[in-house]
């Protein structure tokens, strides 16, 4: 789960798997805006068959956190 | 994309096999792959757009909603068409002050398309949501005023550009104020969506070169319900699911095909489980799957939807191996095809490779094979015409049969602008030209066979009807045209309107029929000087001394009207090899050369241009 989280941030912020750590967040990530955390979030939920609402989106704005939701939805 | 198929493009690119890794790509992505093949296409198309040669195209859009989630898919589809894009995105929900403002970013980012993208919501939000506060007074203002204002943008964008536009339509509510009786409420207000819709194509119809994207239709092709996503749009103003995006993207990349003159011409098609189900080989006349019952009723319905492809003006082929004589009984004889001879301008039916066959067809035809498109089912047939002719559009069909009409209708490649006369007559032309070539072959000499054709060419000036036909021939001519130059609608009435330029075309008419115009030049005048800005014949007419009768009536008019001197230029392209001493061949003398570009003169009181005696002229 954590490889293919990595490798979805990789291709959608143009950073290298490697380089993404717990903290990369919202904050850090040039790349990763508002706009942008739209796309995320749709690529999450296709790649896990998840389905995430309003709260979760708001939340899911670093690596941790996003995994932690993912944890949280039983996703292995 | 499986993370093998990743593997693989990524050792192609690496490899420098850009070409095939290219054509992998595109076959991992359409049509509705996922939103994480998207994502990782676009990165490696990022690559390929540096190394394969795609056109550019710059994309205006103005919104009333976020769209940037969609752009990834903007890109992708047009990589994908081998269009390199560039896009400029307006300032959330601003559409005037961009288009009015001339000194506008907008307008200094010189489009080659604007896209409008608006929604009733925003732009008159009072009939969606305050629709039964207002009197029937108040909602003629607000659709009227809607009306002035499409108007006023699309004229002042027409002032200040000649990127050619399109415009959304609004979607009708999905669900009316009415509910169920309000298609027959005097006061509906889906009806009144119909008629402000009705109005925006009748204020755009006054305007050239914009055209309306049937939004509303599209929509209800997928579903309303499939279409909105309720929490993209409450949390970031973003209305549009995935599917929506995917769907809308590829929808604009039509246009773009189009309007970049890249549509394809001619379908060749594979016969044993393409047009018919089974090998006829193995199976037999009786054998083959085709007519009323399943499964050869998907592809009677293909058949069908080919035909519907000719009568619009495609060129059909075949190219097969099979056995001709049992495939010429099946057209003759079998009583369920929809399809017969008459439909084909060419058969390659034999056991030689399927790429020279394909060659074969090409010059035929005359038409290069980067306006072909091959509907096989065979991967292996595809994949031979992938590796050496990889400018032929392959097109996989599955092993389901039901899916074909679906496939072809879906395919971007069968999109146009226009439709004109010379268009819906096509298929049959191409068949005629056969006949021509028949006559060629019989007569004892090239005089003979001029002659035994019995040509007379009508030439009009200046014919603002033929608007439409002329500029379609600029964009789609490639082997004569001697400027490389191509123009839109509005490109083409500005010179008919213009004082200094004159539009001339030509019509030809021999004994099996009406070609149609297939000539254009356009004369520039300067004082006693002609300058043959551009010069267009169709391919379907090369080769009849067409080009010889056309320059000597041109030559007789510029005596009529005391011009000293016709000048004329040859612009290489990769093309256009075929004309390269065409105004030597005409008695024109070389004046400049400089990088290929040669500038040819012709004085008008030395040298005169003989019409062939087997070419009438006439002034239509």
């Amino acid at each position: 789960m954590e490889q293919k989280l990595k490798r979805i941030m990789s291709t959608l912020f143009d950073v290298k798997e490697d380089e993404i750590r717990d903290e990369s967040s919202i904050e850090n990530i040039d790349e990763w805006d508002s706009l942008k955390h739209i796309n995320l979030i749709l690529a999450i939920e296709e790649e896990f068959g998840i389905s995430t609402d309003e709260d979760q989106m708001a939340e899911m704005i670093s690596f941790a956190k996003i995994m932690h939701v993912l944890t949280d939805k039983g996703v292995r | 994309m499986s993370q093998l198929n990743r593997k693989v493009i990524e050792s192609l690119i690496k490899e420098k096999e850009f070409e095939l890794a290219y054509i992998k790509l595109n076959e991992s992505i359409k049509p509705h792959s996922s939103l994480n093949n998207f994502l990782f296409a676009e990165k490696i198309y990022r690559v390929l757009v540096e190394e394969l040669a795609f056109r550019r195209f710059r994309i205006a859009i103005l919104r009333t909603i976020t769209v940037e989630p969609m752009l990834p898919f903007i890109k992708v589809m047009c990589y994908a068409n081998k269009i390199n894009p560039e896009l400029y995105l307006g300032g959330y929900n601003i559409i005037d002050q961009g288009i009015l403002d001339q000194g506008s970013k907008l307008y200094a980012f010189k489009p080659d398309a604007l896209i409008i993208f608006w929604r009733a919501e925003e732009v008159c939000p009072k009939l969606m949501d305050s629709y039964l506060e207002l009197s029937s007074n108040e909602v003629v203002m607000v659709k009227e005023s809607v009306v002035a204002k499409i108007d006023k943008l699309i004229s002042a964008f027409r002032t200040n550009s000649e990127g050619k536009i399109i415009v959304h339509n609004f979607e009708l509510p999905q669900f009316p104020v009415f509910g169920i009786v309000d298609s027959q409420h005097k006061r509906s207000q889906k009806g009144l969506f119909e008629e402000l819709n009705n109005l925006l194509i009748e204020t755009t119809n006054k305007y050239v070169d914009v055209y309306v994207l049937d939004y509303e239709h599209l929509v209800s092709r997928y579903g309303k319900r499939n279409w909105f996503d309720e929490r993209l749009w409450f949390t970031a103003k973003a209305p549009l699911s995935i599917v929506a995006m995917q769907a809308l993207a590829n929808e604009y990349t039509k246009y773009f095909k189009a309007m970049l003159g890249m549509t394809k011409k001619c379908i060749v098609l594979d016969l044993d489980n393409t047009l018919w189900g089974g090998i006829l080989g193995e199976e037999g006349i009786q054998g083959i799957k085709i007519g009323q019952a399943s499964p050869g009723n998907a592809f009677t319905e293909f058949q069908k939807e080919l035909l519907k492809l000719y009568h619009k003006g495609f060129v059909l082929a075949i190219n097969s191996k099979n056995d001709e004589e049992a495939v010429m009984e099946v057209f003759d004889k079998h009583p369920d095809m929809v399809l017969r001879k008459k439909h084909f301008a060419s058969m390659k039916i034999n056991w030689t490779n399927k790429a020279q066959n394909m060659k074969d067809i090409a010059e035929e035809l005359n038409i290069g094979l980067d306006t072909f498109v091959f509907l096989d089912d065979s991967p292996v047939e595809r994949e031979l015409i992938k590796q050496q002719l990889p400018e032929v559009h392959c097109v996989a069909l599955p092993n389901n049969a039901h899916l074909y009409p679906k496939i072809l209708r879906e395919l971007p490649d069968f999109e146009r602008l226009s439709f004109t006369e010379e268009d819906l007559r096509r298929g049959e032309m191409y068949k005629t030209q056969i006949k021509r070539k028949k006559l060629e072959k019989s007569s004892t000499s090239l005089e003979d066979f001029y002659s035994s054709l019995e040509m007379v060419a009508i030439v009009r000036v200046n014919d603002s009807f033929e608007v439409s036909r002329l500029a379609d021939m600029t964009q789609k001519t490639n082997q004569f045209n001697l400027t490389t130059r191509r123009y839109s609608k509005s490109d083409i009435s500005r010179f008919i309107t213009s004082r200094n330029y004159q539009v001339y075309s030509l019509r030809l008419i021999d004994k099996f029929g009406d070609n149609g115009v297939v000539g254009s030049i356009i004369v520039k005048q300067d004082n006693d000087i002609w300058e043959l800005y551009g010069f267009w014949l169709s391919c379907r007419v090369m080769g009849r001394t067409v080009e010889t009768a056309f320059l000597s009536y041109i030559c007789e008019k510029g005596l009529k009207d005391n011009i000293k001197s016709i000048l004329g230029k040859y612009v290489p392209s990769k093309r256009n090899s075929p004309v390269k001493d065409l105004y030597k061949e005409h008695g024109f003398r070389l004046v400049k050369k400089d990088k290929g570009i040669t500038s040819w003169k012709l004085d008008r009181k030395k040298t005169s241009i003989k019409c062939p005696r087997w070419i009438a002229i006439r002034e239509g």
